[in-house]
């Protein structure tokens, strides 16, 4: 801004000379000249926009000698001159929104004086003073901004030589902020281009390791056809044809893996392009299906295949992950392709049923072995043996497919057909939305009162499943009869007088056998002749699912009057029942968030450390965790409010965490992306679950942060320090504390000693520093209890293994 | 007759590692995934392990390391084969104890070679 200022200072040199030279002037007006002359050449030096408004305002007080000074600027966002800065006492109101229209009236009727305009606030009373507002234009012509000048005292306002002052500093004024308002645009894109700057080096780190392990995808098969083609050089005159047909198929077949795994790699390079898990997608299955079909017909050519696609015309919309369902697609189909001979036939089926989409891909190649048809989907899995289909997962496997489907609450399941050949069917639920009667949510820290949790839960099922009527039955005391705690499209009269006793009714019969029932047609059912305890059906079918924890039955949930009128068939059941456990964790979580905060009332502000949650005997560590979690967050003077979103936070958080993304996490060499976007997809998919439980957006923001680390190296977002809710910051304590105190696959639980190191060392890192050092604070007032619940842990396993040994138990 | 164990997930290697070394004379065992050769190594004690490194369950790495750190194996070379090439994955695996690393794909014949080298011909 060098050589501008140079011509400023110049500008400024020449106006002044111009007022100085030229005229006789009094000695008063050459100091007042050199006045005008410091003000401006204050002006120019500052760069920063608020400095500037602050110091015009304040020179057009002391230069001018006015009581008054408020400089506005043009705001484009506002569509108005806005007030920026003032200067002097406070005399007669001043718009504060001036926009063109107004501005336009108030000059119109104005008088004037030198270069401004005598105004009267529109919006003031008549008597109010006025103001001398003068326009600030920079030599351009643009209208930067307004000097609204007031209280001229006993000088009045600027006139003759004084006007001359003013129309100089006007003129100034509106050059300088000129050049700051270009410093400050300057500035901010600067901003910009550093966000951005760590943005493409978090995708750059993205990169390398996918890069990474591409290199290993690729050259595992590519290691098998070097190492064979060698021995084939080395050793081809003294092999017999069988082993030399044995190693020619090796090398053949490992070059079509390598081909796919570079198909393979091509699509991750097209995932690359969405690095953002979003939450509410909408995506086109039957697109999906349509676009992907191309690719695969051009494959089922060149093999001599057979390619049927089944999918309907017309969009099939489902809040799915776009990117994981064309992972499914293409490996289901693929897989198809490598185990069906040429002249064989694949067929990939998308259909809707009522309630959910089905997804089915069937070939008639050579089948799976049976007694592998229930272990294909496990990690790892391999089936050795020549003529054996081999899962051994070389980048996307099938271990993958059961982990999206997982993701998206469905099932997926392979069986051999009749005929021969293999068929994968995949069921994913519809989530209409949940329409609730507006409760009024008080300002208490329980979000939920009474039954409503119950009430929404059942809205929820009856949403997956496209079904009117829902209850659940929980066993009264004494565990001999079913009685309705919630119901959803059933008279009132039938919900007070519902009960029914074990084995008896369709729920009784459910609870008794502890599995899923469903009954196509009450009429034929000889249960339905007990028609006074049941309730009443307008369509025929019934289905009933048992929610079971270990042993214990929550209770039963019952569904009927499908919307669309059809009866309940097989593929609602499987649905159903693999939502079951999901309620059961919710249900469960519920009642040791009820649980929890009454102890949390109870408190009212005196820390009881030694107070046990819940029934003493069945402590436990999760309990324990929890606990400790919300006697740091009382310790540290969080409020009620806050406490009770935490403590909801904490009961449901790892809600959407299934098993199986402990396998990811174990496995060695890094993640693919499809695994990534799985792992950190499992905090979406908790807030997925709960959001048709309308929780405290204050809770969601808990549990979405839940995961970062205090360094910034967490996920989804990658938040730092303070920035991360202090409730998740304390979450991720706990959760973590709980993991190193129970034993894991690849480690036995680690001592309390041990564990409070590891936190203890991660301070800064994973943890807050200042929450680690209150955390372990209450972590050590109840090691006691800790310790105990480990040792008991122990020996119980230890009675276990024992038993299971045959090795008579120690006397 | 020296004893080889071979430790690899993939059933071809584990063949062709099985027929280099044969043709050598040595014998060979195998293992699937690094918990089942530390139990062999510590039962049969081979002469000479070979470990790859991306095996479920343990790595290859960490069977390195827990058989480096095994009164029982601390003395039986260990040669790393990966895919993995980088400087600080060869590192890695040299930190882990391991006397070499090979990366794939390689040459059967040069993996005999390094056995050899290891060991000494028969005739040492």
């Amino acid at each position: 801004m060098e050589p501008l200022g140079g011509i400023l200072i110049v500008a400024v040199a020449a106006t002044a000379a111009g007022l100085l030279a030229g005229r006789r002037r009094p000695a008063a007006a050459e100091s007042r000249s050199r006045t005008v002359l410091g003000a401006i050449q204050r002006f120019h030096a500052l760069r920063h926009l608020p400095e500037l408004a602050a110091g015009i305002a304040r020179e057009a007080v002391d230069v001018l000698g006015v009581g008054r000074a408020v400089l506005y600027l043009w705001s484009d966002e506002a569509g108005a001159f806005v007030p920026r800065d003032s200067c002097g006492h406070g005399s007669g109101p001043c718009p504060d929104h001036l926009d063109r229209e107004t501005w336009q009236a108030m000059i119109r009727t104005a008088d004037r004086v030198g270069p401004g305009y005598l105004c009267h606030d529109p919006a003031s009373a008549a008597a109010a003073p006025p103001h001398l507002v003068v326009p600030l234009v920079t030599s351009s012509g643009e209208s930067l901004g307004l000097l609204a000048l007031g209280d001229p005292g006993s000088r009045g306002w600027p006139a003759g030589a004084r006007g001359e002052d003013l129309v100089v500093l006007a003129g100034q004024a509106a050059t300088a902020l000129e050049s700051a308002i270009v410093y400050d645009t300057l500035a901010r894109r600067n901003e910009e281009l550093a966000t951005a700057a760590a943005k493409l080096e978090g995708l750059d780190e993205l990169k390398r390791n996918l890069v990474a392990n591409v290199g290993h995808e690729l050259r595992t098969p590519l290691t098998s056809i070097r190492a064979y083609t060698e021995l084939l050089q080395r050793n081809i005159a003294d092999l017999d044809p069988g082993s030399l047909e044995d190693f020619l198929d090796v090398i053949a077949n490992e070059s079509a893996k390598l081909s796919d795994v570079i198909g393979d790699i091509l699509e991750v390079g097209r995932m690359q392009e969405e690095p953002t898990l979003p939450m509410d997608e909408t995506t086109d299955l039957s697109g999906l299906v349509a676009g992907l079909a191309h690719g695969w017909r051009e494959r089922a050519a060149s093999a001599g295949i057979e390619l049927v696609v089944a999918a309907p015309r017309r969009p099939l919309l489902l809040p799915v992950d776009r990117v994981l369902m064309g992972q499914l697609l293409t490996h289901l189909v693929g897989n198809a392709f490598k185990f069906t001979p040429a002249g064989g036939r694949v067929r990939c089926e998308l259909a809707e049923t009522g309630t959910a989409v089905r997804l089915r891909v069937e070939d008639d190649g050579i089948g799976i072995p049976p007694d592998q048809l229930g272990r294909i989907f496990e990690d790892f899995h391999q089936a050795d043996g020549s003529a054996t289909r081999s899962y051994n997962g070389q980048g996307l496997g099938l271990a993958i497919c059961r982990d999206i489907v997982h993701h998206h609450d469905g099932r997926i399941w392979a069986e051999n057909r009749p005929d021969g050949g293999a068929r994968f069917t995949v069921l994913l639920p519809r989530r209409s939305p949940v329409v609730l009667a507006p409760e009024a949510a008080g300002p208490s820290s329980l979000p939920f009162a009474g039954g409503e949790f119950d009430t929404r839960l059942l809205h929820w099922v009856s949403g997956c499943l496209g079904v009117r009527t829902a209850t659940l039955m929980v066993p009264d005391d004494e565990r001999r009869h079913l009685v309705i705690r919630a119901a959803i499209g059933l008279p009132a009269a039938v919900v007070q007088s519902s009960r029914v006793s074990r084995d008896e009714g369709f729920a009784g019969r459910a609870w008794a056998a502890g599995k899923s029932l469903l009954v196509a047609d009450v009429t034929e059912s000889e249960v339905t002749r007990r028609e006074e305890s049941e309730p009443r059906y307008t369509t025929p079918s019934v289905l009933c699912v048992p929610l079971r924890s270990a042993d214990r039955t929550l209770g039963v949930i019952s569904v009927n009057n499908r919307a669309d009128g059809r009866p309940l068939d097989e593929d609602d059941r499987l649905l159903l029942d693999s939502l079951a456990p999901r309620l059961v964790r919710l249900l469960e979580s519920y009642g040791e968030w009820t649980d929890r905060t009454r102890w949390l009332g109870d408190l009212r502000g005196t820390l009881r450390t030694t107070t046990p949650v819940g029934h003493p005997g069945q402590e436990t560590l999760r309990g324990l965790c929890r606990e400790t979690c919300l006697a740091t967050a009382r310790r540290i003077g969080l409020t009620e409010g806050e406490l009770g979103r935490l403590a909801f936070a904490l009961e449901f958080y790892d809600v959407g965490l299934e098993e199986v993304p402990q396998g990811i996490l174990r496995q060695p060499g890094g993640l693919s992306e499809v695994q990534r976007r799985l792992v950190r997809g499992h905090v979406h998919a908790s807030l997925r679950i709960l959001a048709p439980l309308d929780p405290d957006p204050g809770v969601n923001r808990l549990i979405l942060h839940h995961h970062e680390n205090f360094d910034g190296s967490g996920y989804p977002e990658g938040l730092a320090g303070e920035s991360i809710p202090l409730g998740s910051r304390l979450i991720r304590l706990a959760d973590v504390l709980e993991s190193m105190l129970e034993d894991r696959p690849d480690r036995p639980a680690m001592s309390l000693d041990e564990a409070v190191a590891e936190i203890r060392s991660e301070a800064g890192r994973m943890f807050c520093p200042r929450l680690t050092q209150e955390f372990l604070h209450e972590v050590a007032a109840r090691a006691g209890r800790i310790t105990t619940l480990q040792d008991n842990r122990a020996s119980v396993a230890c009675l276990i293994r024992q038993t299971h040994s045959g090795r008579p138990l120690a006397t | 007759m020296r004893k080889v164990l071979v430790a690899d997930d993939e059933h071809n290697i584990r063949y062709i590692l099985d027929f280099s070394l044969h043709a050598e004379g040595f014998s060979v065992l195998s293992a699937r995934d690094g918990n089942e050769a530390f139990a062999q190594a510590v039962e049969e004690q081979p002469d000479l392990v070979i470990l790859d490194v991306m095996m479920p369950g343990r790595t290859g790495i960490e069977t390195c390391r827990a058989l480096k750190k095994d009164r029982r194996t601390a003395g039986i070379p260990v040669i790393l084969l990966s895919a993995r090439s980088s400087r600080e994955d060869r590192a890695d695996g040299l930190a882990a104890g391991a006397n070499r690393y090979i990366t794939k794909p390689f040459s059967p014949q040069k993996v005999v070679e390094a056995v050899l080298e290891l060991l000494g011909t028969p005739a040492d």
